[in-house]
């Protein structure tokens, strides 16, 4: 990687922290990087922790998903901000035909404000503004590579991406409980490959990468750090998470298949952990869901 | 069955938005698609270019599914900026700093910083991995054949009628008769 390719990445990583949306204090959505300090970790039972380790330095993203309840939410709000929007396209379009009354040929002729309706409204998917990017700085530890710990609000995760490459093809969730740490392993495929083939043979892009292997590897990860309660840490139970949009124009990439919990089928995620008939159902690609990227 | 013409002209049109046609959705008849041409004697520079001047296809797919996929991909290529949305509303919502939207927003940035042809070498990564990994082939063409029914997109997006009516003849090349060329992999 260029020295200018990093200074982007890091430009990237500073970007993420200038507020976007903060015009009404409805609701807070905190996470927390938990520092790198000596003292063994005071859990807050109101919260959940998500560790990931990986063998680099790393900038994962973890977005929440919504509950029923808030998913509804959301909703009810998407709602309101539409008929905000259409209250001013109102006042937007009568002004274009006040316009176009006083338009003759030879003038530029105005542009008719587009109506903002349910099926054209871009609203903030909720796990859009529900996440948060670890890395590459405040790592827990850095024995055997970096640990990252991050204190979030307990709900599912998903794991969105790395860097400037977005698992949009495939991606998986899991839980995280209320006082409990989860540890995630996220191995990078093509630092694996350079790392393991003679210079000569290096893969020089993702696309290099054998047929097969994509570039996040997850898996649960061991921890032996004694500064975390042993009690307090359970394996991810990893669930398939279908495709997700590429909403930052980013490289696509996708989570490797997990044996018993799922795999793809001609692109296709196919739930290897549900009932047979239903796995049976969703192997047929022409049955399965439509990817989200629209 | 609209034809692939009638699809590119009714893109641009206001008739388009009366009848509510939706060129990102509407499938033409594949008989009104025209077949690109695809043989071509190969010089060592076309082949050198085989990564940024390709077509996909895959066996036993109809022109509907080819359609399909090609859709899709082209979605996930296109990133944020696909279809007619109306503006992104503010949310409002209020984050920690480090909880605003994730690292990846700020991709917009890396392109700004790398430029148009960062932006066309991301969106041929991105078709070749998703085709890829639909299980279609590759296969390499001449630049100039290829520029007949394919388009590389950097900072401005191609026309969606355009787009569409191109996507179209992908598809009828990714459905119809397996090339005799060699396949080139993902």
């Amino acid at each position: 990687m260029s020295a200018l390719r990093s200074l982007a990445m890091l430009a990237v990583a500073l970007a993420a922290i200038t507020p976007v949306w903060a015009d009404e204090p409805e609701e807070k959505w905190q996470t927390r990087a938990v520092a790198d300090k000596p003292a063994p970790l005071t859990l807050d039972p109101a919260k959940a922790y998500i560790l990931i380790k990986a063998d680099s330095v790393i900038m994962p993203t973890l977005m929440q998903l919504p509950s029923e309840e808030q998913a509804a939410a959301h909703a009810r709000r998407r709602a309101e901000a539409l008929t905000k929007e259409h209250g001013k396209w109102v006042k937007r379009h009568a002004g274009w035909e006040a316009e176009m009354k006083r338009w003759t040929k030879g003038m530029k002729k105005p542009e008719e404000p587009v109506e903002p309706t349910e099926a054209n409204f871009g609203f903030p998917e909720y796990e859009r503004v529900h996440s948060v990017m670890l890395g590459p700085q405040n790592r827990f530890s850095k024995e055997g590579g970096s640990v990252y710990l991050q204190e979030v609000p307990p709900g599912e995760y998903l794991f969105y991406g790395q860097a400037n490459v977005c698992a949009c093809l495939g991606t998986v969730s899991f839980e995280a409980p209320a006082g409990k740490i989860v540890p995630v392993e996220l191995r990078l495929s093509l630092v694996d490959a350079i790392r393991a083939a003679p210079k000569e043979n290096r893969p020089k892009t993702s696309l290099d990468l054998p047929a097969g292997t994509s570039q996040f590897l997850l898996r649960a990860a061991e921890v032996g750090d004694p500064r975390l309660p042993a009690d307090a840490i359970v394996s991810p139970a990893f669930k398939p998470a279908g495709t997700r949009p590429n909403w930052a124009g980013a490289e696509v990439d996708r989570v490797m298949p997990m044996p018993g919990i799922f795999r793809y089928v001609r692109g296709q995620q196919v739930d290897d952990s549900a009932p047979p008939a239903a796995v049976a159902a969703s192997a047929d690609p022409g049955g399965l869901p439509a990817s989200g990227h629209r | 069955m609209l034809s692939v013409a009638m699809v590119a002209m009714l893109a641009e049109t206001a008739a388009a938005q009366e009848a509510k046609i939706d060129p990102m959705t509407v499938v033409p008849d594949p008989a009104t698609v025209a077949t690109p041409k695809l043989d071509f004697a190969e010089t060592p520079e076309d082949a050198a270019d085989y990564d940024k001047y390709f077509y996909f296809h895959r066996d036993g797919t109809s022109f509907e599914e080819a359609l399909a996929d090609l859709r899709d991909c082209d979605g996930f290529a296109r990133g944020l900026s696909s279809g007619y949305r109306y503006q992104e509303a503010p949310y409002p919502y209020t984050y920690t700093a480090a909880g605003v939207a994730g690292g990846l927003i700020a991709n917009a940035m890396m392109s700004a910083i790398f430029g148009s042809a960062e932006k066309r070498r991301l969106r041929r990564v991105n078709m070749r991995r998703c085709m890829g990994y639909k299980d279609y082939a590759r296969f390499g063409l001449q630049k100039d054949l290829w520029q007949e029914f394919n388009f590389e997109e950097g900072f401005s997006a191609e026309e969606e009628g355009k787009r569409q009516a191109m996507l179209a003849q992908q598809a009828k090349v990714a459905s119809g008769p397996r090339p005799a060329a060699k396949e080139l992999g993902l």
